[in-house]
């Protein structure tokens, strides 16, 4: 059998005789190979799934069980295919502004729905924004996203401001990073030490700065609705974490033991994989986007950091969670930068 | 220009193939180097066409599954000539003077060794 064709020979032919119908009975391989195709856009699956499939039984024919190194394969050409297939309607730094302010209003509102029922529940004026604030920067409404945005970060900001403690209700202190509450502080910059305050007034800040210059960059995407599955994750995930922990750890003693202690890692874990996706769609594609968007969705950690530092210069214990996502994203941007220079000099 | 576009234009010079033809010709052009993974193979060739290095040449469809023939465009033809020289031209600055009459009568072991390979 040669594996040339004469050229020119356009159009479908079938040739499928002396061929077994690979088709036919469906083995476990060819099920988890499917299963990995699912990386891919939907219309290029249907368009080339069956080829691939094709391709890689009869490259591993007498394999009974699926090669790692081809998942892995197709795990990442099917996320930069998706990646690469979502071209860009705005400017670089719009859509990747826009990117990781959904992922703050995201994970804000993760944080609320995980809180419902506790008695760090947030109130209404607090919790009802952050919930509709997803809808909006999902739907690119970036003028409803800031005025939504803006609602709970004034009123968290005004209970954090005229609470005697400087840290205001249950719900503003269960937002401070219980990491930091060992580290005395004034009440004038304590409520900047809260990551969920930051984390509403960026979101706050950007959707306004996205909704002003909106008319000159377009219409920004309408974002997934699977997006939505990451909040619900969250919430579920602090409702088991309840479960394993009935009550919540009093505010200085973080609760860091047995399956509490590994749970614990889930959530940096996942930040981690999210940069490091960040970090190969940028190598790869050379877009800035994911830079940008890992940037902007840092920057609340980074004012925390910036105010535990600025109150208390040995606390710089602050990092030790969120260093390794600063160091991917630096090196996001430094890849961006080479990729840019050569792609100048070639 | 990376090592595997290199082989997967290289593969497709003599004419069209399909994505398994591919991988086989490469890994047997680079002396087995060159292994791709499917979805890598896949990948390259979506960028490649993208770029107008290859292009789909025509469609079969084999035991129920489509399989696509791509060959080389004449973008790719020259992309993959312009590689090859500025090999060429590199592995030149090392083999000539490897191979250079008063060295190559002393016998060293390496210059015998690189004059062997590049006869193979």
């Amino acid at each position: 059998m040669t594996d040339s064709q004469p050229p020119g020979g356009a159009g479908k032919k079938q040739t499928g005789a002396g061929k077994a119908d690979a088709g036919a009975g469906k083995t476990w391989t060819e099920r988890w190979y499917r299963a990995m195709l699912l990386g891919y856009p939907r219309r290029h699956r249907e368009r080339h799934g069956g080829e691939l499939l094709g391709t890689l039984l009869e490259a591993h024919p007498s394999r009974r069980l699926p090669s790692p190194r081809e998942s892995a394969s197709l795990l990442d050409t099917g996320l930069l295919t998706r990646l690469r297939t979502r071209l860009a309607t705005v400017p670089a730094r719009a859509d990747g502004l826009h990117l990781g302010l959904l992922l703050l209003a995201l994970m804000q509102a993760g944080t609320v729905l995980g809180r419902v029922g506790t008695h760090q529940q947030p109130e209404l004026v607090i919790l009802l924004p952050s919930l509709l604030l997803v809808f909006a920067v999902l739907l690119g409404r970036m003028g409803i996203g800031a005025v939504l945005a803006a609602i709970p970060a004034v009123a968290a900001t005004v209970q954090a401001m005229t609470a005697p403690s400087g840290l205001g209700t249950d719900y503003l202190a269960g937002l401070f990073s219980t990491r930091l509450v060992s580290v005395e502080v004034s009440s004038t910059v304590s409520f900047w030490l809260s990551p969920g305050l930051a984390q509403l007034w960026v979101i706050a800040l950007g959707s306004a700065l996205l909704a002003v210059r909106g008319r000159s960059l377009g219409a920004l995407p309408r974002r997934s609705w699977y997006w939505l599955l990451l909040p619900l994750a969250q919430a579920a995930f602090s409702a088991y974490s309840r479960t394993l922990a009935p009550a919540l750890p009093p505010l200085g003693h973080p609760s860091a033991t047995g399956p509490m202690a590994a749970l614990s890692f889930l959530p940096l874990l996942a930040t981690v994989v999210l940069l490091l996706l960040a970090l190969r769609a940028t190598a790869v594609l050379g877009d800035g986007r994911w830079a940008v968007a890992a940037g902007v969705y840092l920057l609340p950690s980074v004012i925390v950091a910036v105010a535990v530092v600025s109150v208390q210069p040995s606390a710089v214990t602050v990092f030790t969670v969120d260093l390794p996502a600063v160091l991917l994203t630096g090196a996001c941007a430094l890849v961006l930068r080479r990729g840019a220079a050569g792609r100048a000099r070639g | 220009m990376s090592e595997a576009t290199y082989f997967i234009l290289a593969a497709l010079l003599d004419g069209p193939l399909h994505g398994y033809a591919v991988i086989k010709r490469a890994q047997e052009q680079s002396g087995g180097r060159v292994n791709l993974a499917v979805g890598t193979l896949y990948g390259a060739l979506e960028r490649m066409t993208d770029e107008g290095l290859i292009e789909v040449d025509h469609e079969e469809v084999v035991a129920g599954r489509p399989r696509r023939y791509f060959r080389v465009t004449e973008t790719g033809r020259g992309a993959v000539r312009e590689e090859a020289q500025r090999l060429a031209a590199a592995a030149a600055v090392v083999t000539e003077r490897a191979g250079t009459p008063k060295r190559a009568a002393r016998g060293t072991g390496p210059a015998a060794a690189g004059g062997g390979a590049v006869i193979a």
